[in-house]
């Protein structure tokens, strides 16, 4: 357990869930949403019903426009970090279709006797991040509120052929993830004080890396689907990719890179809700085969910023992989698996 | 011991309960209030990650969650019989909260002396073990524990198609234990996937000590 000084701002401490583990379970959202009729328009190529990252609407033949809103309660103390997280967060979901980044809007809860400098920390956080994606934040909204909250709405373009959603996948695909696992651990584990200062660094600068190098690089590939892995956890959106492509994936759980403490802290059962939630959506549609439940539980676990999930043709596999490790603003390639037929049964097999 | 941390967020629960066992002795139980299932995972969890034993109990809309402290990883058959003998003396009778909410039925042996159920022809009795152990994966009362012996081993080691509902069992706090030697006879020693290894010392005080042995 660490210290900290009584100085220290503890923004989590403010926070009931922290950031994407405070996200409604996918199930939940699903039954609010079914009563509910949408207009039809045959120039929103992706909307919510394919449970993707963000929404493309169609401007003309060249131009397509990418959605995408998201915000959460602080999941690191230091404000400025929070600022950056949020946005590099929601920066993602444009990345994850394989869009640009244009515009933001902040979307800003702060509680009334938060002083003022914290509440400046976090926007110049969220500013700088906006700006690091060569987009520009054009306005906002904020209100009082006991729990501080913050993100961003951002739109970005991306070219109408070019749109990479999560139901793409093919049988043969390799599955390639680039970040490392066990934020929603790692989180609870904060708000439990049980987590090291270079811990506490090394998580926050994963979260604030933006997926910005790694949707480059991709692109310079046949990839076939892409999404990118935040709340739900990698199962729960590796399970969307799966039917949203009809096919089913094979998950090679040892290639999955996990954050040493997150393992630790697991077997400890320090666990966010948010992993029991997404394990109850999706756990009858994955086989989870010989893998011990702690690490089951990891690959369950809420994502933070997470990295992209990339379904690759498996003549570029090789390939992208070299440059994903090869740039330094990819943190940690990993070829997780592969996609196969759907042939009934289990939706994502563990091995 | 008792630990009320209804109305704590995740982790604070689990957090709350391991400093308690933390100043507890080895035998002693820590009975922890909680009104979350993923509280009650995270109880769970942590007390199989300490060798420890845990029971949860419904509790109208709560949890009792009794955890008996184990002390060490149990990796040895001593270990590991201590921890059974404790477990068996201690079903929710043993402790505060849990009949203060719930009808004690006492505990729940499962002794499994085969790889099949039933007498007859022995491919039948793998499929009615296998739906045996998926159902009581569905029932609302779970066992306290599930001893494994003889060909019973089977179940509990690698290719054992029930693997994952005796996992999900062993998650939600049922202690699961195959016998060692029985272990070495068949060569499953280190196939071993869920649960503890046992001997016949403890195999026989816990069924003595059951209030009730089911036997398979």
């Amino acid at each position: 357990m660490t210290e900290r000084s009584e100085e220290s701002i503890k923004l989590t401490k403010l926070a009931e869930c922290a950031g994407c583990g405070a996200k409604v379970g996918a199930g939940e959202l699903a039954k609010l949403l079914a009563d509910i009729s949408v207009l039809r328009d045959p120039n929103l190529l992706v909307g919510f019903d394919k449970s993707d990252d963000a929404a493309v609407y169609k401007i003309n033949d060249d131009v397509a426009m990418v959605q995408t809103l998201d915000f959460f309660p602080p999941i690191v103390d230091d404000p400025y970090a929070f600022g950056a997280i949020a946005a590099a967060n929601a920066l993602s979901d444009i990345y994850a279709m394989g869009g640009e980044p244009k515009t933001a809007l902040n979307i800003m809860a702060v509680p009334e006797d938060m002083p003022k400098e914290h509440v400046h920390e976090i926007l110049k956080g969220g500013y700088a991040k906006v700006a690091e994606a060569g987009a520009v934040i054009c306005g906002g909204h904020s209100i009082y509120d006991k729990e501080p909250k913050y993100g961003l709405s951002v739109t970005g373009f991306v070219h109408p052929d070019k749109i990479l959603t999560n139901a793409g996948a093919r049988p043969g695909d390799r599955l390639i993830y680039t970040k490392r696992l066990g934020i929603g651990v790692l989180t609870a584990g904060w708000k439990a004080d049980m987590l090291s200062e270079e811990t506490k660094q090394a998580m926050q600068e994963q979260m604030m890396l933006l997926n910005r190098a790694a949707r480059d690089v991709m692109l310079g590939y046949r990839v076939h689907a892409c999404t990118d892995v935040t709340g739900f956890g990698m199962l729960g959106h590796l399970l969307e990719m799966a039917e949203g492509s009809d096919t089913a994936i094979e998950l090679d759980t040892s290639e999955v890179d996990i954050i040493p403490e997150a393992k630790e802290l697991t077997q400890m059962g320090i666990l966010p809700a948010g992993m029991y939630r997404n394990r109850h959506f999706a756990e009858e549609k994955v086989d989870p085969g010989q893998t011990p439940v702690w690490l089951q539980d990891l690959l369950y676990d809420p994502q933070t910023s997470g990295g992209l999930m990339i379904a690759v043709d498996p003549t570029d596999a090789d390939a992208l992989m070299e440059e994903l490790k090869a740039d330094p603003g990819v943190q940690s390639p990993q070829s997780v698996g592969c996609v196969t037929a759907y042939t009934g049964g289990a939706r994502i097999r563990l091995i | 011991m008792q630990l009320d941390a209804r109305g704590k967020a995740c982790p604070m629960p689990v957090v709350l309960a391991i400093k308690e066992l933390e100043k507890m002795n080895n035998g002693e139980v820590l009975e922890v209030l909680v009104d979350n299932d993923a509280a009650v995972g995270n109880l769970t969890r942590m007390a199989a990650g300490k060798g420890a034993s845990a029971e949860a109990v419904k509790a109208g809309d709560d949890w009792c969650v009794s955890i008996v402290k184990g002390g060490v990883q149990a990796a040895s058959g001593a270990a590991n019989a201590g921890a059974l003998a404790g477990a068996a003396g201690s079903g929710p009778a043993d402790g505060g909260c849990a009949p203060m909410y719930v009808k004690d039925k006492g505990s729940l042996v499962i002794a499994i002396g085969a790889d099949h159920m039933g007498e007859g022809d022995e491919k039948l009795g793998k499929i009615l073990m296998k739906s045996y152990l998926f159902s009581l994966t569905q029932q609302e009362e779970l066992p306290t524990q599930l001893i494994f012996f003889n060909g019973g081993v089977k179940l509990t080691t690698e290719g054992s198609e029930s693997l994952k509902d005796i996992q999900e069992l062993s998650g939600r706090g049922v202690e699961v234990f195959s016998c060692g030697t029985c272990l070495d006879f068949y060569g499953l020693k280190e196939k071993l996937q869920v649960g503890g290894i046992t001997n016949m010392y403890a195999i026989a005080e816990a069924m003595q000590n059951a209030d009730r042995l089911v036997r398979l």
